[in-house]
Formats: structure tokens, C-alpha cells, sequence
């Protein structure tokens, strides 16, 4: 069966987040993800998050989606070793060596591809799943018979976006953020993007010129989520650790509404 | 210490109009879009044109795959791969873990160059990645110099640098010559092959349909000795946003410098100069001395807009 997994930054949007039906959360640890907006949970505030999701039952996921130096790695992995000791449900993580060192060096994590490592078909997922990960999250590029594929060919657990901000340039094929104002935007290494594609650009070509935005928008499965589900989708995933705890609530509610038919 | 510097070509009009004696090697396709007019990696005829003409001429030419497929493109880009092997391809570049996985098995003797797209970060990755048979990788962009350096180090996996030209820093999903095909009245294929200049605060960026490229030009001539130092050996300029005459111009100097600066001789303020007039909106260093990416650093570590 399908759950729907909602993002918090904070431990004060738990309750509410959980009330309005989401049946795990997300959340990054402090310096080891990405996001200097949303900086993520502390140690102590992720075990505290563990008690509280799993008395209830839901899952917890854990993004350490930074990519450190390749010097840096060993204490990702001690990170990594310590939340799945502490019983985390998964680990998201961004990159393909951090990926194998986890599986080799982590016995009984659970690691997930985060949408960064830019799994797009079969073979990609099959190479991660040859890797050691347990699941992976897609970019909504990959339509459900697609999907359709990798669950038929694979023991992978799938995750797909149900909402998500729909940036111009590519999730894992971005380096525009660090191009433009590295420390701040450097996603895979612990900034956070700002959507700097979207802002206004004067253009010019071949002497025509004006004024353009890239496209910026917000994505939603409404009419083909049925195709999801029967293409076999096991997490639906509600991007926006940045969003207040208002808008996440609406969120999950509308995916609520919409997995218990009652219409888009 | 043997060096290599290689380019991309996309298409036949750009190697018929460029100068090819300064470059050691060639990546043949245009791996941001299958659709760009008369891309290499896509035209069987033209792919075989490119590759005999430039074997003939006695340089090395690989096959540069797309870089963002969906399962419905596995089976041509193999097709593509199975062609450019019978037409005597000395490797192929790929920055898709699946299709790194379906070369493999399909080609396991084949030499993989993974490109920078394939988001290389540590060397974690490029020890796994021996496993497939891959020989060199391009890193991310986004690394230090200092941190390529250590990966290759760790790996012994031959590291290729980016030494010119316009950098990739993002692919999107829909073409952005078609977003604003009203304003430029061109239609695919033909939108992207003129680059579109995007301007925003003294930022400046190129686009050619679904690529993000920097619209300044990435120059290390000045920064050469470290590179030797280093022991980098293999090296790319890219020109395929610009002019075909562009390109063989600057290998000339990039050639002349590195060898002359091998061989003991000293860096020479005329090269960069003579780089500058090819250059349409001055030059930044990338990523290598861990500043945003648009910067320039001069050899006395000064910083530039």
C-alpha cells in the first residue's frame, strides 16, 4: 500500500503534519544536508522525532543529501551508522560512492537514491539497485509506464513526487546556484537552492531581444495519480522542507482527498 | 608527459568549419539533446563520416552519449553505441548510470570515459566505477582543484579537466529555444543553433535549447604551471556554443602554452591577451579555486567580477 511522506523541519509541525494524515516524514540532519534555509534536526531532535513518529507507526526518513570531500566521507558514514543504529527507516543520500560505501560499510541500513543521483530508467535503477540501495526516488520526468517498468524488473521500493516546486533545469543536473553565488547555493554541498533560474533575465538572440523568466512551477499529481498507483508507487513524496506548517497540512490533506477518491 | 586536448563536435557543419590540427581527440554527438540538428551520436551516415575523416587524419574520436535518457531511449543509444563501435570508436562517453550498466554488458570491452554530468563527487564513486569498466572521468564541475586532484590520486583513474570554453552547469527538461520561440521566430531544430545570451545583474549565462552553459569563458592559461604541476594530462576546451573557427584558435595557444611551458619555458602574457579577443563576455575559472563559479582568479589569487 501507497503512503505519502511530508517534510519537517521542525519539531513543532510534527502533530499537526501527522494529524493531517501523513503517514511517515523527512527531514534532513544538521550539516549533513542540503539547505542553509531549512537547516534540518539536531541528533537529539531526530531520536526525539523517531519516538514519536514510530509510537504512531509512521516511517522517518533521514536525507544527508551534502556531498562531503571525498576526505569527509568517513564521518558521513559514522553519521550514517548512527541514525540507522538509532533506527531511522531509511537514508536518503545523493551521490553513487557515498551510496556504496553506506551499503558496504552500514550493514541494515536502508538506502534510499535520492531524485539528486537523476535515476530516469530501467537501467538506472537497476544499477542502483545492483549498488545495494533499497529505494529510490524518481523525477516526474519518468511517466507511470515507465515506472511501471522498474517496479516489474526490480525489488526497489519507488518514491515519486506528489507535489514539488518544477524547476527549469534538471534535479542532479543544476550547477547554476554555486555558477552564480557559490556558499549559498551549492546544493550538493549543503546550500540551499533559491530557485535562482526563476528570477527575471534580459535576453538576446541573433539580435532579438527582451525579457524572459524561466519557467517556475508548482507540479502536483491530481489526474494521473490512479496511474501511479497501478503502475505500482510505494511512497509519494511532498517536496518543501522550506514550506510553513500550513501549507504542508493542505498538501497532505489534498492527497488524502485525492487517494480516497473524492476527486482532484 | 603525454598530453590530450579534445573537444566536443556536434554536428558535421561545425567539424567542416573548424580547424582540427591542434586537438589530439574528439567527442563526437550532442549529449544534451537527441533531437539537435544533425547531431553525430543520432545520423549513422554522419557519424560515419566523422569518425573515418578524423581517424584518417590521426586523431582519436569517442562517442558522447545523452546524457538525460528515459527508458524509451535505452534501445537507440545502444544501436548508436553498436554502430560507432563497427566504425572503429577508440571509446565512448557516458554520464547515465544506466547506460553505463547497459554499455558494460553489452560492450565490455569498450574504453567509458564518464562525463561530467554523471555528477562524480568522490572518490568512492570513481573506485566503484572501475568495476564497469570505465577508464576516465570528468568529476563534477562544481569540484576544487584540490579535490580532483585527491580523486584521482585515490583512484588512479585518469581525471580529463576542463581547461576552456563555456561551461555546462545545467540540463533542462524543456527546450528553452521553444519557450521563446516567439521572440526569435525559430523553430526545433534549428531554435538552439543560435545561443541564447540570458543577462541579469552583471550574471550573464548562455542557453542553447535544453543547455545551461556559462556565459563567460572558462580560462586556466594562466594557471598552467599548477596544472602541469599537478600532473594533469588530459584536457578539454569547449567551442560548440560558438563559431567553428573559434575553437581550433584557442587549442593553438592552449597547445603552444602547455608544451612550451613543459619543456621549461614560462608563461607568456600574450596568450591570455590573444585568448581575450575570442572571448565575447571576459572569463571565469569555474569551480577550481572554490569560489562561485563566474569568478576569475588571476595567478596572484586576486579575484575578478
Amino acid at each position: 500500500m501507497y503512503k505519502v511522506m511530508a517534510p519537517v523541519r521542525d519539531l513543532g509541525y510534527l502533530d499537526g503534519i501527522l494529524e493531517a494524515g501523513a503517514d511517515g516524514v523527512y527531514t534532513g540532519l544538521q550539516g549533513s544536508s542540503r539547505g542553509r534555509v531549512c537547516e534540518g534536526l539536531q541528533e537529539k531532535e531526530i531520536e526525539e522525532l523517531l519516538i514519536r513518529c514510530h509510537k504512531k507507526g509512521k516511517l522517518v526518513h533521514i536525507a544527508l543529501n551534502a556531498i562531503p570531500d571525498s576526505r569527509l566521507t568517513d564521518k558521513l558514514i559514522e553519521k550514517i551508522s548512527y541514525l540507522v543504529g538509532m533506527g531511522v527507516d531509511a537514508i536518503i543520500l545523493n551521490e553513487v560512492g557515498i551510496v556504496s560505501l553506506a551499503v558496504k560499510r552500514v550493514p541494515y541500513s536502508s538506502i534510499f537514491a535520492s531524485v539528486g543521483c537523476g535515476i530516469l530508467n530501467i537501467d538506472d535503477a537497476l544499477f542502483f539497485e545492483d549498488l545495494g540501495v533499497r529505494g529510490i526516488t524518481l523525477s516526474w520526468m519518468v511517466d507511470p509506464e515507465e515506472i511501471y517498468e522498474i517496479k516489474r524488473r526490480t525489488s526497489l521500493k519507488v518514491e515519486v513526487f506528489f507535489y514539488a516546486l518544477r524547476e527549469f533545469i534538471q534535479r542532479g543536473k543544476c550547477i547554476l546556484g554555486p555558477y552564480l553565488m557559490r556558499g549559498t547555493t551549492d546544493l550538493r554541498r549543503g546550500g540551499n537552492c533559491i530557485n535562482i533560474c526563476s528570477a527575471r533575465y534580459e535576453i538576446n538572440s541573433n539580435g532579438n531581444s527582451g525579457v524572459c523568466l524561466l519557467p517556475l512551477e508548482e507540479y502536483m499529481v491530481t489526474d494521473a495519480f490512479k496511474s501511479y498507483i497501478e503502475a505500482g508507487v510505494d511512497l509519494f513524496k511532498i517536496q518543501g522542507r522550506e514550506f510553513n506548517i500550513e501549507k504542508i497540512r493542505k498538501i497532505v490533506s489534498i492527497f488524502r482527498h485525492i487517494s480516497e477518491g473524492r476527486g482532484n | 608527459m603525454k598530453i590530450e586536448i579534445n573537444t566536443l563536435i556536434p554536428d558535421l557543419h561545425f567539424l567542416k568549419g573548424m580547424d582540427i590540427s591542434a586537438f589530439d581527440a574528439f567527442y563526437i554527438g550532442f549529449p544534451f539533446c537527441r533531437k539537435f540538428e544533425g547531431n553525430l551520436s543520432e545520423i549513422p551516415e554522419d557519424m560515419e563520416f566523422s569518425i573515418s575523416y578524423l581517424k584518417d587524419k590521426g586523431k582519436r574520436v569517442y562517442l558522447t552519449t545523452y546524457a538525460t535518457p528515459l527508458t524509451r531511449d535505452l534501445d537507440s543509444i545502444i544501436e548508436s553505441v553498436e554502430r560507432a563501435v563497427q566504425y572503429g570508436i577508440d571509446a565512448v562517453e557516458v554520464h547515465n548510470y544506466g547506460v553505463l550498466r547497459m554499455i558494460n554488458r553489452n560492450f565490455p570491452s569498450l574504453r567509458i570515459h564518464m562525463g561530467s554530468f554523471a555528477n562524480i563527487y568522490t572518490d568512492a564513486t570513481v573506485i566503484k566505477l572501475k568495476e564497469y569498466g570505465v577508464k576516465r572521468v570528468t568529476p563534477n564541475y562544481e569540484l576544487r582543484i584540490d579535490e580532483i586532484e585527491y580523486i584521482r590520486d585515490k583512484s588512479g583513474m585518469e581525471v580529463e579537466l576542463l581547461l576552456h570554453g563555456k561551461i555546462p552547469i545545467g540540463i533542462s527538461e524543456s527546450c528553452f529555444s521553444l519557450e521563446i520561440a516567439e521572440k526569435t521566430g525559430k523553430l526545433c531544430p534549428e531554435a538552439c543553433k543560435q545561443a541564447v545570451v540570458l543577462r541579469r545583474d552583471g550574471w550573464v549565462l548562455r542557453n542553447m535549447g535544453t543547455l545551461m552553459l556559462s556565459g563567460k569563458d572558462m580560462c586556466m592559461i594562466e594557471h598552467l604551471n599548477m596544472i602541469n604541476k599537478a600532473g594533469f594530462s588530459i584536457f578539454r576546451i569547449n567551442g560548440f556554443s560558438e563559431n567553428p573557427a573559434y575553437i581550433g584558435s584557442v587549442c593553438r595557444i592552449y597547445r603552444e602554452a602547455l608544451e612550451e611551458m613543459l619543456s621549461g619555458g614560462i608563461y607568456k602574457r600574450e596568450w591570455k591577451e590573444e585568448l581575450y579577443k575570442y572571448s565575447t563576455d571576459g572569463f571565469c575559472n569555474g569551480f577550481y579555486f572554490g569560489k562561485s563559479g563566474r569568478l576569475y582568479v588571476d595567478a596572484m589569487g586576486n579575484i575578478h567580477e
